[in-house]
């Protein structure tokens, strides 16, 4: 702390040194990790809602498979942004909603009232006397459901094209042996979906990274947020001033989504050569080219 | 036997107040910022709210007896959220108009009405202000500048209109005097204020909902206060460079 | 043309392993089989020959359902396929019934049809697994037996994409050995080789055949029917034209469209 004590005196390396680790800096180091946890927590939930979408758009039960295209299809015709700017309001609003028709039943005063969303105190999501932490994470996890919701229709597309892409072939085969179809899906189907949908689901991911600062659109303080807010010009007000840096935090950012759109793209190459059919690049390659299965 | 009772006494007021205090302060007060337009509000180096609305919001809620806590909203969305009940004020530099009334209601100034500055690049002449002139999206000065001869470019945070007179995108930036100063000061001489002024709006005052008249009465009451007894003077005084008895 | 070898002779009724009665199938207006009538005894080798489109394929898919044929019966061991209607369409009415025939029938395609995210093994004791319950253990043995036996024990842990069409397809009539079925049903097991891969499938076949094994084989190899089978069938526009031992077929044609087929196929005549 002492090394730090009063900026106004600090020079050069020392200077910079602490200026990167104000707290206000500790807040964007942090808020790394809320990218991060939005896509440890996305992506399965999208695989989820992919794999629903996908099975319901292809089930025998009309009311099921109107269900899977309607939600594939909407997302599809919307743009993306409207959806993340549509979602976490609406939900928002029907969760307090709902919750002041069970808490205060005995206002009758209208929740809509011109243009003011009124509802009790109590059916405030959450409270107005939680903590801050509380509603971070409740908008962090509004976003969430946004971003699940947008990229499992996306990931729906995919999947059911994929399952689309296996050959006829290969199920009718196993229905032959005797595989029931619950068997045959799980067994044959969705193994070799994979392949198809990798490619699909590896440029997905890739979007959903990139989809990240829309984060900040959602007035969550995410990395761009405070790289924003740091980088701006800071006056005498400031312990640290300095001009425009802006610049410098985003280049910062730019680094940071190469980097792991890079290690992405390497993660993703091994699946796919992982759960590719064909093995005829293997060194036991034989002479003659083998005939395409079926395709 | 007298420090016995003393113990007991200081327990007694103790549970006292706490149970005083855990139904004044029952509801707890959201007041929404932006957290980007120093002097009035900022987010310091520590990552907190910062600035005079800061010192003058907590010591309303004091004075009001109100449990506070700080939101964070940016500007152009500041008067929706307060409208969908995200806070419950807006504390945020927000000058009183009627335009803006019509959709909240406002409290009281607890800053006077302050003229509106045109600041620029040195060197750069008067006639300017009717060139190209930056200004904060949803602002009374925006609102001027797109009445005047003057072509208007909106920016979101108050941060990047500055910025973009020192790119050379804007002219001049059009802005309260009390943001510019700083800016003009520690400029080294490469900013200056151009010599037109403007006065607009009615000072500056919470947002409320119109609906919360209550909330609205209490901040009146509590800014009355701070009037009389100087303190608000004091604050203005600490942080808009030495502006004395401005109440 | 040398007599062909039989063998076998002694079938009776009650070794009837499938019988299709009667069978028609068509596709909106086009009438595919027009009422066929087939017997399977047990250590049968039945060979269907006849053009593109004349249905044999068609024919052997309705044998273990994979098409369901609108009119006809079809018995296995004695047993007959249960029918309901759906939307005015027969299917069959019981899963068990339908999964318990087709474990029985392997199935064997004229493209291989190895499931191509299995090794070749694998491919071999999947369905003795999931669908037979049998021991993986036993299972994997058995595999790796059928394979040395099909004479590619070496593949076992290959890819079907590093393997050659002819090995492929001997793997896939491994595959359906090791369902120890009750008859096996060749689609036109060669037509997707090359000649030189032909032979060794081929031999394959014909050693099952010298096993005693009850096969169907949809081919357009003229030689192996007559090598191989024990009974042969002609088929033509969805009826059987003529049928009879290989040298009946074969060495003494009786009807013209069967002649005019056998010239134009180029094998005999």
């Amino acid at each position: 702390m002492e090394y730090c004590a009063d900026p106004s005196t600090l020079e050069g390396l020392r200077w910079l040194a602490c200026y990167l680790t104000t707290p206000k800096h500790q807040l964007f180091y942090l808020s790394f990790l809320t990218v991060f946890a939005l896509l440890a927590i996305t992506a399965p939930v999208v695989m989820i809602m992919g794999f629903g979408g996908a099975i319901a758009r292809k089930s025998q039960i009309a009311p099921l498979r109107w269900l899977g295209t309607l939600y594939t299809s909407m997302v599809r015709g919307v743009p993306d942004i409207i959806f993340f700017l549509f979602v976490p309001i609406a939900l928002d609003q029907l969760v307090e909603y709902a919750r002041h028709k069970i808490k205060c039943p005995h206002i009758t005063d209208p929740v809509y009232r011109g243009s003011e969303f009124i509802v009790c105190e109590a059916a405030k999501m959450p409270l107005s006397d939680s903590a801050a932490w509380v509603h971070n994470t409740w908008s962090f996890a509004l976003a969430v459901i946004a971003f699940s919701l947008v990229f499992g229709a996306f990931a729906a597309n995919t999947i059911f094209g994929a399952l689309n892409a296996v050959p006829h072939s290969q199920l009718e085969t196993a229905r032959a042996f005797g595989l029931t179809e619950k068997q045959t899906f799980w067994r044959i189907h969705v193994p070799q979906m994979w392949t198809y949908a990798l490619p699909g689901l590896s440029n997905l991911w890739m979007i959903l990274i990139k989809a990240t600062p829309l984060l900040f659109l959602l007035g969550i303080e995410d990395i761009v947020y405070w790289a924003r807010e740091l980088g701006g010009s800071k006056t005498g007000y400031f312990q640290y001033p300095h001009p425009d840096w802006r610049l410098w935090y985003f280049l910062a950012l730019l680094v940071f989504y190469l980097l792991l759109t890079w290690l992405s793209g390497k993660i993703f190459n091994r699946l796919t050569s992982r759960y590719s059919l064909d093995h005829s690049s293997n060194p036991t390659k034989p002479l003659l080219k083998p005939i395409e299965a079926g395709r | 036997m007298t420090q016995f009772t003393s113990v007991a006494r200081t327990a007694a007021l103790a549970a006292a107040l706490a149970l005083a205090s855990s139904t004044v302060f029952a509801e707890t007060v959201r007041l929404g910022t932006e957290g980007a337009y120093p002097p009035f509000n900022f987010v310091n180096d520590s990552g907190e709210i910062d600035g005079y609305e800061r010192e003058v919001g907590d010591m309303l809620c004091k004075i009001a007896e109100l449990d506070c806590t700080w939101v964070k909203n940016d500007w152009d969305s500041i008067i929706p959220n307060l409208v969908s009940g995200n806070y419950d004020a807006i504390i945020a530099g927000m000058s009183i108009t009627d335009e803006r009334d019509e959709v909240i209601d406002f409290t009281q100034d607890y800053y006077p009405p302050d003229p509106s500055f045109y600041m620029a690049l040195k060197g750069t002449g008067d006639d300017a202000i009717n060139g190209v002139v930056s200004a904060q999206t949803s602002t009374i000065q925006a609102g001027y500048i797109a009445e005047s001869d003057a072509t208007l470019v909106e920016f979101a945070t108050p941060d990047e209109t500055i910025a973009a007179v020192k790119s050379g995108e804007a002219d001049a930036v059009f802005a309260d005097e009390a943001f510019l100063r700083k800016y003009v000061d520690e400029s080294g001489g490469e900013l200056i204020f151009l010599t037109p002024t403007v006065s607009l709006g009615g000072g500056v005052g919470m947002g409320i909902r119109e609906s919360d008249t209550e909330l609205t009465a209490k901040f009146n009451a509590a800014i009355d206060t701070m009037k009389k007894d100087g303190s608000l003077n004091a604050l203005i005084a600490k942080w808009f460079d030495g502006r004395k008895d401005v109440y | 043309m040398p007599q062909s070898p039989r063998r076998n002779q002694s079938v009776t009724q009650s070794d009837t392993v499938l019988a299709l009665r009667g069978i028609h199938k068509s596709y909106g207006e086009l009438d595919v089989l027009k009422g066929i009538d087939l017997t399977a005894s047990r250590g049968d080798v039945i060979a269907m020959i006849g053009s593109s489109g004349s249905g044999k394929s068609t024919l052997l898919r309705c044998a273990n359902l994979l098409e369901t044929p609108q009119q006809g019966d079809i018995f296995f061991h004695g047993e007959q396929v249960k029918w309901h209607t759906k939307r005015h369409q027969r299917i069959p009415s019981d899963k068990h019934q339908v999964r318990r025939m087709r474990a029985n029938l392997s199935m064997v395609f004229q493209q291989f049809n190895l499931w191509a995210h299995m090794t070749v093994l694998q491919n071999v004791i999947e369905a003795p697994q999931t669908v037979l319950k049998k021991d993986p253990d036993e299972a994997r043995e058995l595999g790796r037996q059928l394979l040395t036996k099909v004479g590619i024990g070496d593949k076992c842990d290959q890819y079907p994409s590093q393997l050659s069409g002819g090995q492929q397809q001997r793997a896939a009539i491994a595959r359906a050995l090791a369902m120890e079925p009750a008859a096996m049903l060749f689609d036109e097991p060669t037509s997707a080789l090359d000649p030189e891969l032909e032979a060794e499938v081929v031999r394959v076949i014909q050693t099952l055949a010298e096993e005693g094994r009850t096969m169907i084989i949809v081919t357009h190899d003229m030689k192996m029917a007559y090598d191989v089978a024990t009974h042969v069938i002609f088929l033509h526009d969805g009826v059987i034209v003529e049928e009879g031992t290989p040298d009946q077929v074969f060495n003494n044609t009786r009807s013209a469209r069967l002649k005019q087929f056998l010239q134009s196929s180029g094998t005999f005549g």
